[in-house]
């Protein structure tokens, strides 16, 4: 079952999720307890362009709603704050990752089973679509520390 | 002659028929005139025993009673004192209740070592990454040879709005069977984040149904006498929880 996992995640990986200068790879939505209607999704997103990109919205047709978040530690008080845009610099990438940024995806109309290919469409400003697959995991990666994003 | 001696003496000058006769006499006179002859007294010698033994033990009760003494600062190791939080300052007034919906006081910190943490169950990224590194904390010291007791984890809920009791079941076991989670209504809740210097806070602005919810990062640890005896802040990871915790267990007394 993990060897399958691992193999279509880096099957997902490598067909990238290559479009207008993105190149967005390893996206994943971490396992979770079943009764959570919250998910978060992680990802690596790459700017191949002279420009930066700015992302402004983010959706999937298996959740009512997703918004871009930053897990942000200011005085020893974690704080999620919603971003209007996430901004790919040009030439560069952002992680969205445990700590830092991340995708929150609200109420799936399903539950997520391991497994599961969750679809992501992030537009950018200017209006073009960008949709992602993001592989729903089995077991929850060994993070080994607590995660702190300073401020 | 023996008249005047018995004057002398300040004794009555017995009548004559109690006049003991000169043979006992003589040798009244030459008990009184010789000295005592050299005797081994036994109860010097219980005197001097019991003189030492005293002695032994108050020096025991001195020693112990230094080792005993309050904690200041510098006995602290190094590394402790950061963490370590010295004197008592118990944690009072808790009226909560678990993921099981039994209550949850200051009762179930007696006679465990507690970890206490802040979260909420539709966090994403912060809570479920704090619930796994103490899950692996809680691992590697029930792995630990010297076989301690396992410490409890408690994870308590700053959203008790949506975060039911069956929810919040749902969430902690999860992670780990044995995981605490409590919750209760927000004056109950404020009683314990306040005495534990810890916050929570709805970020502004944000959609009704879909709000965050701001919280200390802190991990906080409570002694099995039911006080506050550590904090640790990130960033951590699980060797400096299991390791920190380690020490202090031992570090400990009373």
């Amino acid at each position: 079952m993990r060897i399958s996992l691992a193999l279509m995640l880096l099957l997902l990986g490598t067909i990238a999720q290559a479009k207008h200068g993105l190149v967005i790879h390893d996206a994943i939505i971490p396992a979770a307890p079943p009764s959570m209607t919250v998910r978060g999704a992680f990802m690596t997103i790459e700017n191949t362009t002279a420009m930066d990109i700015r992302i402004t919205k983010i959706r999937s047709p298996q959740f009512a709603s997703a918004e871009i978040h930053q897990t942000v530690l200011q005085d020893n008080v974690y704080k999620m704050i919603k971003q209007d845009v996430l901004i790919v610099p040009a030439k560069g990438k952002i992680e969205l990752k445990h700590g830092g940024y991340h995708l929150m995806l609200f109420d799936p109309k399903t539950p997520l089973q391991p497994g599961d290919s969750v679809t992501l469409v992030l537009t950018v400003e200017g209006g073009k679509t960008h949709k992602v697959k993001a592989l729903v995991m089995a077991d929850e990666s060994p993070d080994e520390s607590l995660p702190v994003h300073q401020h | 002659m023996w008249k005047t001696y018995l004057l002398l003496q300040g004794n009555a000058i017995p009548a004559p028929e109690t006049i003991p006769d000169s043979g006992k006499l003589s040798g009244i006179i030459d008990r009184m005139q010789t000295p005592p002859e050299k005797k081994f007294n036994p109860l010097a010698l219980i005197g001097v025993v019991v003189f030492t033994m005293g002695l032994g033990f108050a020096v025991m009760w001195l020693v112990s009673h230094y080792q005993h003494r309050p904690l200041t600062e510098a006995d602290l190791p190094a590394d402790l004192k950061q963490h370590y939080l010295i004197g008592t300052k118990p944690v009072i007034g808790i009226e909560l209740s678990d993921n099981l919906g039994k209550p949850f006081t200051e009762t179930r910190f007696k006679n465990h070592w507690t970890f206490l943490f802040f979260g909420f169950t539709n966090c994403p990224d912060v809570c479920p990454t704090t619930l796994l590194v103490m899950k692996q904390v809680w691992a590697k010291l029930a792995a630990d040879a010297k076989a301690a007791p396992s410490p409890q984890m408690v994870f308590v809920s700053v959203d008790p709005d949506r975060d039911t009791q069956q929810k919040l079941n749902g969430y902690v076991t999860y992670y780990n069977p044995d995981f605490i989670g409590v919750r209760g209504p927000h004056n109950k809740l404020d009683i314990l984040v306040n005495q534990v210097g810890a916050l929570y806070g709805y970020e502004d602005g944000t959609n009704k149904n879909n709000y965050t919810v701001n919280h200390s990062a802190q991990i906080l640890l409570i002694d099995p006498q039911g006080n506050m005896r550590a904090v640790f802040t990130p960033p951590l990871t699980v060797n400096d929880i299991v390791n920190t915790f380690q020490q202090i267990r031992k570090f400990h007394r009373g």
